[in-house]
């Protein structure tokens, strides 16, 4: 085991963020998990006795995820001033 | 069996933290502390995932479900989540801050930012007041296993041996024997998690047989300030887990910010071991058992459902999670006061008051452990309240904005003083997390005086 790994060659650089990448990485993950579960707490319903909001919330720890990847492939580091290195 | 195998556990940890040393020793201040920002992708994720399944959340959730519900799952587990999308885009820029100023401690960002050695000192003072009672906590968690397990040893010696376990990790190589031992502390977690739930369902013959989690009394989730508390709290904590001290710290141990960002992806996967955590808890409530406190709830269905060798590795994962949890806020204190409040000492001075920094600290929170009570989680609160105030002062140094540190060192204040003395007060205004109003006025603050320097410059 090394310091850093021998796949980590990164590019070091972090691209600039845009709308689009906010709305996939922030606001919808936020809306996911918060607006979400609120949701489903209001019903007050259970699937083989666990709350739904929970069930729901079990899957946002998929959907979160799902949602940086976008992000991610979103804005693949290039040579723009406008990043930041 | 259980001593035997929590024995070699902590022997494993050891000798983990020798080969930390044996491969790269600490040549400067800078690579103890924060490995000259050498960590790869591994040891980064471990390091700062370490947070997700500290003590006080392995033993923290199962007891807020037990007496709370699924109401306190929402915001202690949507805080944590969301903590990765907001670390997604504030890491790697928290990252380029650290490189630009050379930074070792969150409070380097501001000294060489706002040029204000009062905000310096401030930042320090901050930090410090509020990580004091997060390394009670995690004595105080370890107690808990201890006094489940039925050992014969007195909390004051277990703790004692465990600070002095800590310290020893420490002076051997710095951050590298957490980061290194973080690994093998995962692992356990994980296992003794996945066991203790896997029982717990087994035990419960789920999902045949298993009446609704009922709701607490008093409302949906038994929270006090109903959604809006729920809310503020996930917000406010999100930002807090990403800034705080320590996952500073040990941000600025990664080489690359894409390393940090791309590990923010994959880190939400690994809360797949919380539904592990809620059977438990669900067991411990339908099989009518009666912990002697709410943070008894874990290591009560551990204790039932599995077998003597597997309590052993349950508590050696859970005393590692503590340990690790502690040397890295150790390792982000030491330095604030030998390197922040007592500057122009040489390398190695630095180092050497750092450790001493750390030993007294160890000291206070093995006496402080033991006379802990009441549930983790108010202390959690307080933690929180204080750590996310240094929030817009990063944000604005992101921003690469200059604005004089007064209205940094105002907001930082009254951001402090209004969310504890709410706190304390018991009062939340519409339902809101004392320290989300703390943080509003001071980001308010803050903003007055970015737009006060904008017009002066124009």
């Amino acid at each position: 085991m090394h310091d850093h790994d021998r796949r980590d060659n990164d590019t070091g650089i972090v691209p600039a963020i845009s709308l689009p990448v906010l709305l996939a990485g922030i606001v919808l993950p936020f809306c996911l998990v918060i607006g979400g579960c609120l949701a489903l707490q209001a019903f007050r319903m259970a699937l083989f006795g666990i709350p739904l909001e929970m069930i729901w919330m079990f899957a946002c720890f998929i959907l979160v995820p799902a949602c940086l990847t976008v992000c991610w492939n979103m804005s693949p580091p290039g040579p723009d001033g406008k990043q930041v290195k | 069996m259980e001593v035997s195998i929590f024995l070699a556990v902590i022997t494993a940890s050891v000798l983990i933290a020798i080969y930390s040393r044996y491969r790269h020793a600490a040549r400067n201040t800078r690579d103890f502390f924060v490995a000259s920002g050498q960590f790869g992708a591994v040891l980064v994720f471990f390091l700062t995932i370490g947070e997700t399944y500290s003590i006080g959340s392995v033993l923290g959730f199962p007891a807020g479900i037990y007496t709370q519900g699924s109401g306190f799952g929402l915001w202690f587990l949507g805080y944590i989540l969301l903590s990765y999308p907001v670390g997604y885009f504030l890491n790697p820029r928290v990252w380029a801050l650290g490189q630009k100023y050379a930074c070792v401690t969150i409070a380097d960002i501001f000294r060489n930012h706002y040029a204000s050695r009062v905000l310096e000192i401030l930042i320090v003072l901050n930090t410090t007041l509020f990580l004091l009672p997060f390394g009670e906590m995690q004595f105080a968690g370890l107690m808990v296993v201890v006094r489940n397990l039925g050992w014969h040893v007195s909390g004051m010696m277990m703790t004692g041996a465990s600070a002095l376990l800590t310290l020893a990790w420490i002076v051997l190589s710095g951050i590298r024997a957490p980061a290194y031992v973080s690994i093998l502390k995962d692992v356990l977690m994980v296992v003794a998690i996945v066991l203790g739930g896997y029982a717990a369902l087994h035990a419960m013959h789920w999902p045949a047989a298993l009446p609704p989690l009922s709701r607490p009394a008093g409302g949906v989730h038994g929270l006090p300030g109903g959604n809006a508390f729920i809310v503020s709290t996930i917000i406010l904590q999100s930002i807090g887990l990403c800034i705080a001290p320590q996952t500073v710290a040990f941000l600025f141990s990664a080489r690359s910010p894409r390393t940090v960002q791309k590990n923010q992806i994959f880190m939400p996967l690994y809360m797949l071991m919380f539904p592990f955590l809620f059977m438990m808890a669900l067991y411990v409530r339908t099989a009518g058992m009666t912990p002697a406190s709410p943070n008894d709830v874990f290591m009560v269905a551990v204790c039932a459902t599995l077998p003597h060798w597997a309590r052993g590795l349950v508590a050696g994962g859970c005393a590692l999670s503590a340990l690790v949890i502690l040397a890295g806020i150790c390792l982000a204190l030491g330095p604030l006061v030998s390197r922040n409040l007592m500057p122009g000492h040489s390398d190695r001075t630095q180092k050497t008051g750092a450790q001493v920094t750390i030993a007294i600290y160890l000291l206070v929170s093995v006496l402080g452990g033991a006379s802990l009570s009441g549930l983790m989680v108010m202390l959690n609160n307080l933690y929180y309240i204080g750590v996310t105030q240094l929030a817009p002062g990063i944000i604005v140094a992101i921003l690469n904005r200059r604005v004089s540190a007064m209205p940094i060192i105002a907001g930082l204040l009254c951001g402090d003083l209004i969310g504890i003395s709410l706190f304390f007060l018991h009062v939340m205004p519409a339902g809101l997390n004392p320290g989300m109003i703390g943080l509003t006025v001071n980001a308010l603050i803050v903003w007055g005086g970015m737009v006060r320097t904008s017009a002066q410059a124009t």
